[in-house]
């Protein structure tokens, strides 16, 4: 029985879930703080349509063209959506009609990516099925590797950034009487492009489905508007290390059980809290 | 030598006729009270005096300094304090780091922060965060922010919603002792001008378009008043809708 317990946590591909979905975890709960102070849930959500543009794009280009690596196809094609945001909004449209304007897009991208990979490779389907749900279990060195240094750079522009993004977040009129409107324009390009690109990073680790969960979840944690990172980032790691587990135990998708998970811990209790109010 | 000096100046947003014709001149150092109902383009007229919204005609100069052509100079010579209902209290940020937002982007001096939390009471409150304090403390933060940087003009949005009448009091004696100390000029935009009446300040009656500008007594007529806030006439008597906003607390 210990032999077994002792197997079944050295499993290799159990301990490359585990450093994946931790290091997609510690992400995604600073990216999540990102998304709540700057106000850019609704970003965050239709990211899910440039996601699946951007990672189904890389992949269909990467058929045709051997040597285009799609991560850094997607990357590329992420942030030109950012940009397309942004210069939208600085046409004096408004930050949600930019969103939803460039999801329109790319919801027709991702479809017609998605078809031709699915005409076009054999392994088409199986693409755009890890795409959504991911396969943390199967990470290769190079993946775990990526997503080491991806983390280093996204926490790093983040820290580097932290003040100044509270600042924005806290009074942009303010921010912009310091700054300029240029200035403040390109601070907030800047953070919907480590939305953008943590979510392609995310994606390659645990699926775009469980990426929207870690890129959302940790910082609406219940009981709390002033919890700090450090402690939601505990707790979003401690959950994703649990799904990890249960998805091996019950044989059941990774993204499904934190789903699940997310749900009772975020949500339940919130729920419990708004009926007890009324 | 004038601090600001405003003509024939017209503001569109959108469809919308903000402000029309709005003329005056402010010496330096002063102090200028904007009175007028909501949406009488209070704040509108100060953001394009800070060259935040494009003018659609008409002349702005600050210290003979056009906003739209040269901000880093208006940002030199100017202190600002935006209304408190833009400002999302649950950032985590302290006291002391918000007071020292200016010096932050090398905008100001370190001990101008310690001064700053000093005159308005909040050394006490300078590592609480933000999101801890009450109302009129928050506001009172905001204060201590634009007091913390060098400026030759202060423009204060609303300063005195979500305060307390006690405080209110408190706050214009502190606005109006430094102005008179440092010799400086400010312009307040405020629903409520009875605490700064003692000061003797200009006052711009505005309603889209300056209704009166002056010193209080020559302002505060009847028509002036009947002209912003509207009035109703009963067996010859005047009566005053009067209106009330910004004091919810988030």
């Amino acid at each position: 029985m210990d032999l077994q317990f002792a197997n079944f946590f050295l499993n290799p591909f159990y301990i490359t879930a585990v450093i994946g979905v931790s290091l997609a975890s510690i992400t995604g709960s600073v990216v999540s703080h990102l998304v709540r102070f700057t106000k850019t849930q609704f970003l965050a959500i239709e990211s899910l349509h440039m996601i699946l543009a951007a990672a189904a794009t890389g992949y269909l280009m990467n058929l045709f063209i051997n040597y285009l690596y799609p991560d850094i196809t997607a990357y590329i094609i992420m942030i030109l959506f950012m940009i397309m945001v942004s210069y939208m909004i600085s046409r004096g449209y408004e930050e949600n009609m930019s969103i939803a304007t460039v999801a329109f897009l790319s919801a027709a991208i991702a479809s017609l990516a998605s078809y031709g990979l699915a005409i076009y490779s054999p392994i088409g389907p199986s693409i755009i099925y890890n795409i959504l749900f991911g396969s943390p279990f199967f990470l290769r060195t190079t993946d775990l590797l990526v997503s080491i240094y991806m983390t280093i750079i996204v926490l790093g522009a983040v820290l580097i950034l932290w003040k100044k993004i509270l600042l924005l977040s806290f009074d942009p009129e303010y921010f912009e009487f310091l700054n300029g409107s240029r200035k403040t324009s390109l601070y907030r390009i800047i953070v919907y492009i480590l939305i953008a690109v943590s979510g392609i990073y995310l994606t390659r680790i645990v699926g775009a489905v469980a990426a929207h969960i870690l890129m959302i979840a940790p910082s609406m944690t219940p009981f709390i508007k002033k919890i700090s990172v450090s402690k939601s980032t505990i707790i979003i790691l401690l959950i994703s290390l649990s799904s990890v587990t249960l998805s091996v135990i019950a044989n059941l998708p990774f993204g499904g059980v934190l789903g699940i998970f997310a749900l009772i811990f975020y949500v339940t209790p919130s729920m419990i809290r708004s009926v007890g109010r009324h | 030598m004038k601090a600001v000096e405003v003509k024939d100046l017209n503001v569109f947003i959108g469809e919308a006729h903000v402000l029309k014709d709005v003329s005056f001149e402010l010496d330096h150092p002063s102090v200028l009270v904007i009175v007028g109902p909501n949406g009488a383009g209070k704040t509108t007229l100060l953001k394009t005096i800070l060259g935040f919204i494009k003018r659609s005609s008409g002349i702005i100069k600050v210290f003979n300094t056009d906003p739209e052509k040269d901000p880093g100079r208006i940002r030199n010579l100017v202190s600002y304090m935006p209304q408190i209902h833009n400002i999302d209290p649950f950032i985590p940020l302290k006291v002391r780091e918000i007071v020292s937002t200016p010096v932050f982007f090398g905008e100001s001096d370190p001990d101008l922060v310690d001064k700053a939390l000093q005159i308005t009471g909040l050394e006490e409150y300078a590592d609480r965060y933000f999101y801890e304090l009450s109302g009129g403390l928050r506001q009172r933060v905001l204060v201590a922010r634009a007091l913390a940087k060098k400026a030759d003009l202060l423009i204060f949005d609303e300063p005195l919603s979500m305060v307390d009448i006690g405080s209110r009091e408190h706050i214009i004696d502190l606005l109006m002792n430094i102005v008179r100390k440092e010799s400086i000029s400010m312009i307040v935009a405020s629903h409520d001008v009875s605490h700064c009446i003692k000061y003797d300040p200009y006052i711009l009656l505005l309603n889209k378009t300056v209704i009166g500008f002056g010193k209080a007594r020559e302002v505060f007529t009847l028509e002036n008043l009947a002209k912003i806030y509207g009035a109703a006439t009963l067996n010859g008597k005047i009566f005053f809708m009067g209106e009330e906003h910004g004091s919810s607390v988030r």
